[in-house]
């Protein structure tokens, strides 16, 4: 209390202006990325549909479904609106190996016609087995997002774990519809061996 | 001291200032993020390693798993609604383990959740895409005006033990939530036609899309119902026919907002045979309820960031039950505003606030009338809960309270706390306390029933149940545990046990009569009143269990068992006579059965066997009841159906006549419906 008591009110107050005059730009500079950075987690399906945009840059398909050059580039999702507004969204402009990209969401298998990705959304009624034995012989990069989906025969698994979002392979599926994966890609994923 | 006060001045205008200058930002940055399409763009530039690395949020309440809910929760899809052949919603909620479903005649059921089973059972809460559908003129359900076009469900939530905290009042006992699909999920046309031998229906819905982000769909449905036999085998005069159309529209203005418009109009008519006696005979009337009504219902949901959303919903209901004995109108216009936010990365909080009024104009009967027979009541309504995680992905503690004030009761508290455990990724364990009440109903403060009327030498005598304006709400303290395992991916198993103890529970007890008067014509006159009054004290407890196995995709089975004890005890000893059903009148053991079949040729067979257990109270024996369907997709577009109804017996009682309504026997039925989609 003495302490306090002996120091100059005048000094202290004119030392306190300065000192928040100085620091006041610094205090709104430090609360911008803060708030920033509370904000700054992003939406499973968000960060799955950048994976999915950027999965297309480490695939090869087989060279027949490569000569569908003027054909658009298809992403078909089944029961996932979600995902198929965000991945409209990311995917807007761009093209692929020169092919214009397009975005279709379905809700029942039946509707799927042409396409080169398939992402089967966890509200899918029919059961994953089905769609894999259906879709397994037309080239396509099946990716899902359910627990097992790899497991299940699935080619690509986008599965939460924690926080992070982890990309698993099944490498015989993927092969075995002529879909090779680019070794960048190998090294980030999770290999799994299961066959149907 | 001038200088330490301009100090002050100055430091405070600072703090404004700052605040000031935080308020400015937060939209910003909230804006920023919002927008799904920037950070969209700054994802897709990311590299494959740099996603993996990106830490995501977890789900928010409206999709929070199932299997992480701390809570007795049971889900009835749209899967489950269409495999068992289901033409009403009180049938297809018969599946719920733990959920006590007795039909008392074509058009009445009992439903309940742990214990006091009635028609006018009156402790749960029922909600049809966030329109509450309880009546407050006695709390419960009638279940016969509450229908929809069944293919459109998308959805029963069902959640037995309290609910009052997030639902709020009359979730004492249970919460049904039912939600319909997005018009963007029924699109295209559907018509299903079906007849059978106690009923013929027909139904029809068509949905599609306008512009570019909205879709809507239309549907109407027309169904009648035959009377049932009463346990002497007389028509049962519970004859149920009706009529219903509505809409839905949706309308997705971007990844952030949502408004959904939706409505329904309905007119019907069923049958009550009831039984009452006086003056030492007894008679049976019939009575038929002429229904209508219709709801119109608003909400926007704002999502603000990733981390906040908000939402608003306002609806407008009325409905009609024009019988002899009562007439009913009721209007209820209903706001509610809920805000869901994350508070750093350990505090998810969910909050709002609500306002109801109903209005009601009530005409009575010589046998039963309500004083006043107009009454508009106000419902003002706020909670909070917060989801704390204490250990990411293992450690969840949910803290909450609804604050309600009621015209009858004034203000109730109904606070809960629950902690969810997973010690690991398959199995979660789940404990909570909470406390719920039941706020009076109008029937409890108002009504006028007469009883009972006899003769001593010249006085006639007449007895009368009235309402009391100082019955108070009646409570729950509720004890639960439960436990979730999914041993192996084709295999969960789901256990709930419960503890509750009720107190304030409605007893009917003699008030003071009034000496007898000299009438004309003669007889003299003596009243003799009973009065409801807060009496009954209750501890229940029980367990129920659900089993799931999917091993093969062209068979699922589940199969549930639940047990429940109750003791109901009076505060002092007394005359008074029970309203509350007691030990004897639910069945202390329930066991069900499902499967579902997948065969070759598009064939579907799908069984439902259930055992209830006998109410000795009510005279009712137990029974086991099969249920069986068939269907048959010849072509994409076109689905037969078969469906059979209680094949074991060829009737069977599942309620009996209390509070003078005659229940009716449940007889063997069968119907065929075809269904045609394009």
């Amino acid at each position: 209390m003495a302490v306090l008591e002996n120091r100059n009110p005048d000094r202290d107050d004119l030392l306190s202006r300065r000192l928040v005059a100085a620091l006041y730009p610094l205090l709104i500079l430090a609360v911008l990325p803060t708030v920033a950075a509370w904000a700054a987690t992003f939406k499973p399906v968000q960060v799955k549909a950048a994976f999915i945009y950027s999965l297309t840059n480490f695939v090869h398909w087989p060279l027949k479904a490569a000569k569908e050059v003027d054909l658009p580039f298809v992403i078909a999702v089944l029961s996932d609106e979600e995902m198929a507004r965000n991945l409209e969204i990311i995917t807007r402009g761009d093209r692929i190996q020169g092919r214009k990209i397009v975005v279709r969401s379905y809700d029942t298998v039946d509707e799927i016609a042409y396409c080169r990705v398939l992402f089967i959304g966890a509200a899918a009624k029919t059961p994953i087995r089905d769609i894999l034995k259906r879709f397994h012989s037309k080239n396509i990069l099946i990716i899902g997002d359910t627990d097992h989906f790899t497991h299940q025969g699935g080619m690509v698994g986008l599965v939460q774990r924690g926080k992070r979002i982890h990309i698993e392979v099944n490498l015989e599926m993927a092969t075995g519809a002529g879909i090779r994966f680019d070794s960048k890609l190998l090294k980030v994923a999770d290999i799994v061996h299961a066959g149907n | 001291m001038p200088t330490r006060n301009a100090n002050r001045a100055h430091r405070t205008i600072l703090i404004w200032l700052f605040l000031f200058c935080i308020m400015l930002q937060t939209p910003f940055c909230l804006a920023g993020n919002g927008d799904s399409t920037a950070t969209l763009n700054y994802l897709k530039q990311l590299s494959i390693e740099q996603l993996a690395a990106l830490e995501v949020t977890t789900a928010s309440k409206q999709s929070e798993k199932l299997s992480d809910t701390a809570a007795a929760i049971f889900v009835i899809r749209s899967e489950d609604i269409h495999r068992g052949g289901f033409t009403s919603i009180p049938e297809a909620l018969r599946m719920v383990p733990g959920l006590d479903v007795a039909r008392i005649d074509a058009n009445k059921w009992a439903i309940s959740s742990r214990g006091f089973n009635a028609w006018f059972a009156n402790k749960l809460l029922v909600l049809m895409d966030g329109r509450s559908v309880y009546t407050p003129l006695f709390s419960g359900v009638y279940w016969d005006v509450q229908d929809t076009f069944m293919d459109d469900i998308d959805r029963i939530e069902v959640i037995r033990g309290p609910g009052a905290t997030l639902w709020g009042a009359n979730a004492v006992n249970g919460v049904i939530n039912i939600i319909t699909k997005k018009a963007r999920n029924t699109r295209g046309g559907l018509v299903n036609v079906g007849a059978g031998s106690q009923q013929a229906f027909g139904s029809a819905r068509y949905g599609g899309r306008i512009g570019k982000d909205a879709w809507y769909r239309v549907y109407a449905k027309q169904f009648d119902r035959h009377c049932f036999e009463n346990k002497h085998g007389e028509n049962g005069g519970d004859g149920w026919h009706g009529g219903r159309t509505g809409f839905r529209a949706d309308w997705n203005r971007s990844d952030q907002t949502a408004v959904t418009l939706q409505g329904d109009i309905y007119t019907g008519e069923s049958g009550t045979a009831s039984t009452f006696s006086l003056l030492d005979q007894t008679y049976t009337r019939y009575d038929t309820a002429a229904l209508s009504g219709g709801n119109l219902l608003g909400r926007w949901t704002q999502t603000v960031s990733n981390d906040a959303s908000f939402s608003v919903q306002v609806y407008y209901d009325r409905t009609v039950r024009d019988m002899q004995i009562l007439s009913e109108t009721r209007d209820t216009v209903d706001f509610d505003f809920q805000h869901t936010l994350r508070i750093g990365s350990r505090n998810n909080i969910i909050w709002g606030f609500g306002y109801r009024l109903t209005h009601d104009n009530i005409s009575g009967s010589e046998l039963m009338w309500f004083d006043p027979d107009s009454r508009t009541d106000n419902l003002f309504s706020a909670f909070i809960q917060d989801t704390i995680t204490v250990l990411p992905e293992r450690l969840y503690l949910t803290l909450g309270s609804k604050l309600e004030h009621n015209d009858y009761s004034g203000f109730e508290i109904q606070p809960s706390i629950r902690i969810r455990f997973k010690p690991h990724e398959r199995q979660t364990l789940w404990a909570a306390v909470s406390r719920a009440v039941r706020t009076p109903s109008r029937a409890d403060h108002d009504l006028h029933l007469l009883i009972d009327a006899f003769d001593t030498g010249a006085t006639r005598n007449v007895v009368y149940l009235q309402g009391n304006g100082d019955f108070d709400s009646e409570e729950v303290t509720a004890y639960e545990l439960g436990y979730r395992l999914i041993p192996w991916s084709f295999l969960s198993v789901d256990l709930a046990s419960f503890y509750n103890v009720y107190h304030n529970l409605r007893a009917a007890l003699p008030a003071t009569p009034t000496p007898p008067w000299t009438t004309y014509p003669p007889p003299p006159k003596r009243i003799i009143p009973m009065e409801l009054r807060n009496k009954f004290h209750e501890n229940a407890y029980g367990l129920e269990v659900t089993g799931t196995l999917e091993i093969f995709d062209w068979w699922k089975a589940s199969a549930s068992y639940s047990w429940i004890q109750l003791h109901l005890f009076a505060s002092e000893t007394e005359n008074s006579s029970n309203l509350e059903l007691g030990e004897g009148s639910v069945p202390c053991n329930q066991f069900s059965i499902k499967n579902y079949f997948d065969l070759p040729g598009h064939l579907q067979l799908d069984t439902l066997f259930y055992y209830v257990d006998d109410l000795p109270d009510l005279g009712v024996p137990s029974y086991c009841r099969l249920d069986v369907r068939l269907g048959w997709r010849p072509v994409k577009n076109l689905e037969l159906s078969l469906k059979l109804e209680n094949l074991l017996e060829a009737d069977h009682m599942e309620y009996s006549d209390i509070q003078g309504i005659q229940a009716a026997k449940i007889p063997r039925s069968i119907y065929g419906k075809v269904t045609w989609r394009f």
